[in-house]
């Protein structure tokens, strides 16, 4: 009986000074004594855990009392409302109304609380194009440490995406989502080097952000392109380098609209496959201008993509604190203009990077 | 309370999942205001009701507090699609228990496999349930004393006195031997799964 109370006290992390140390002896020394620790940790979690749910669905109890009711109340649907089912395309067209209406009926006043309605109802959605990296695996810990964990916090692990050079002497251009709630972000070049970066500015609302590596002696070559400083029209062909895998990846395509998702200014809308990891890298046209930056894409679809206008890039640089941006210089011809892609390619390389974050 | 309850500012996933599993009543409240919308469409729209829905969601929740609250959680892609992906699948296992035909409609949400994260559930599932029931069979007081103890964590003076016990060696006794009972109750349980 006293070694229980004993134990728990321990547990409770309420002793302290020779005490502590005399318990934690015996236990490196008595196998059956550890094991009845551990015994007693594991039980606690149980209970524990089964607390813990108790309470939570006790606030959800309470919270649905708050959710709007409605008006079709508690009943299934009528018989006549089938479920969504695809047999013949009359038909769905059919059901695919009934279920419209229903589902306006139904999920109407939700929305319209919830301030949902505001988003597209239409069933297509902008996504991000980050990517999630490896697992960072999680040491084994012995059980007699789980006790620490009972409340740890989430980790959401780590993202990647691309980012390139907007300067030689180490600034990066990335998406604004490929980097928020980083801890610490780290590029990796084409020859696999990895360099820690500072993130020294970053907006939402255009979806950019700027990394300077911070290792000072750090130099690129001249950069080979340009930021245009004008919108691209539609119909340029355009293509993109990025990091969706660890290799750098190729794709190719146009500017299909001069307007991005839900007719958002910022952005244009390019007939492009991309891939999570391709968020933050450039979009060039033929003549070696980095007309976008890759951000997103639609779903459900293959090959619609977004990439945030270059001229906001530009703003954002020309904002910045001079000395620290040795500026991109604005020539007539690039040195891409009239190379064949695979040498435009071989020229681009070292200047665009995976980007990791870690958080 | 009524408008206040959905005009949440937006908080991203990683916060909502960390208020989650700290018992934040403001994440909770955020979960329910931003994606409990869309739970009640899924059911409503494939022969569920309203209370479906509700207790479809509950148990979605629980979920991902419960893989929060491990530590473990790695969210590989947004909150919303792993929440309706496992919506999605706890509705498609109740509707085949109840032996609906069911056929789903063209998807127009992004969906994840959630098949191994739903399976780690149920063991956990397993120990509330065994534990519910085992500290519904333990009865008074000692489920009250094992609750002020263990999750109240009152000390043993206030248990001395709220109880009324004559020294702290009673109340340490008395703590002893529920928990034997909680435990010889739980572990018979345990063996008839």
């Amino acid at each position: 009986m006293h070694e229980l109370h004993e134990i728990d006290r321990y547990l409770n992390k309420e002793m302290e000074g020779s005490e502590l140390e005399a318990f934690e002896q015996l236990l490196l020394q008595d196998a059956g004594f550890r094991a009845r620790v551990n015994e007693q940790l594991e039980f606690r979690g149980i209970l524990k855990a089964y607390q813990d749910r108790r309470l939570l669905i006790d606030k959800m109890d309470r919270l649905e009392s708050l959710l709007p009711t409605t008006r079709l109340g508690t009943e299934p649907l009528k018989p006549g409302t089938t479920p969504i089912v695809i047999r013949n395309v009359k038909s769905l067209w059919i059901s695919m109304a009934a279920a419209a209406l229903v589902a306006l009926l139904i999920v109407g006043p939700a929305l319209w609380y919830s301030g949902m309605l505001k988003k597209d109802n239409s069933g297509v959605r902008y996504r991000e194009m980050k990517r999630s990296l490896e697992n960072l695996t999680r040491s084994q810990n012995a059980i007699i440490n789980t006790i620490k964990t009972i409340n740890a916090p989430v980790n959401p692990g780590t993202f990647g995406g691309t980012g390139f050079a907007v300067s030689s002497n180490g600034l990066l251009a990335t998406n604004y989502h490929v980097v928020e709630n980083a801890d610490s972000i780290y590029v990796q070049d084409d020859k696999g080097e990895v360099f820690k970066v500072k993130l020294i500015y970053q907006d939402p609302v255009s979806d950019l952000a700027v990394l300077k590596i911070m290792d000072s002696s750090f130099r690129l070559p001249l950069l080979p392109y340009k930021l245009l400083n004008k919108t691209a029209d539609v119909g340029e062909d355009v293509f993109t380098l990025g990091y969706p895998k660890n290799n750098i990846v190729y794709g190719k395509g146009y500017i299909s609209a001069e307007t991005g998702f839900r007719d958002d200014t910022s952005s244009y809308q390019v007939t492009l496959n991309v891939n999570p990891g391709n968020s933050g890298g450039p979009l060039l046209d033929n003549r070696g201008n980095v007309v976008g930056i890759v951000s997103g894409k639609q779903t459900p679809s293959n090959d619609i993509a977004f990439a945030v206008k270059s001229v906001l890039l530009n703003n954002l640089l020309d904002s910045l604190d001079t000395d620290t941006l040795m500026k991109v210089p604005m020539v007539k011809q690039t040195p891409l203009d009239h190379l064949s892609r695979v040498d435009q390619i071989k020229k681009l390389e070292d200047y665009i990077f995976i980007v990791k974050v870690y958080n | 309370m009524g408008t206040s309850f959905y005009h949440k500012e937006e908080i991203s996933d990683y916060q909502l999942l960390k208020g989650l599993a700290t018992h934040s009543t403001e994440a909770l409240e955020h979960l329910y205001a931003a994606y409990y919308p869309m739970a009640l469409q899924l059911v409503s729209l494939n022969s569920g009701n309203q209370e479906d829905a509700r207790d479809i969601f509950q148990e979605a929740v629980i979920v991902i507090y419960e893989k929060s609250r491990d530590g473990t959680f790695e969210l590989h892609c947004r909150l919303r699609t792993f929440l309706y992906s496992v919506c999605r699948h706890l509705w498609l296992k109740k509707l085949q228990q109840r032996g609906r035909n069911i056929q789903l409609g063209r998807e127009t949400e992004d969906l994840v496999s959630v098949d191994s994260d739903l399976e780690e559930q149920l063991w956990k599932d397993k120990q509330f349930t065994l534990m519910k029931s085992a500290m519904e069979q333990l009865g008074e007081p000692c489920r009250t004393i094992l609750e002020d103890y263990y999750l109240n964590r009152l000390t043993m003076q206030d248990i001395v006195e709220k109880y009324g016990y004559t020294n702290s060696d009673n109340a340490k006794n008395q703590k002893y031997k529920c928990l034997m009972r909680l435990k010889k109750i739980f572990f018979t349980g345990h063996t008839k799964l």
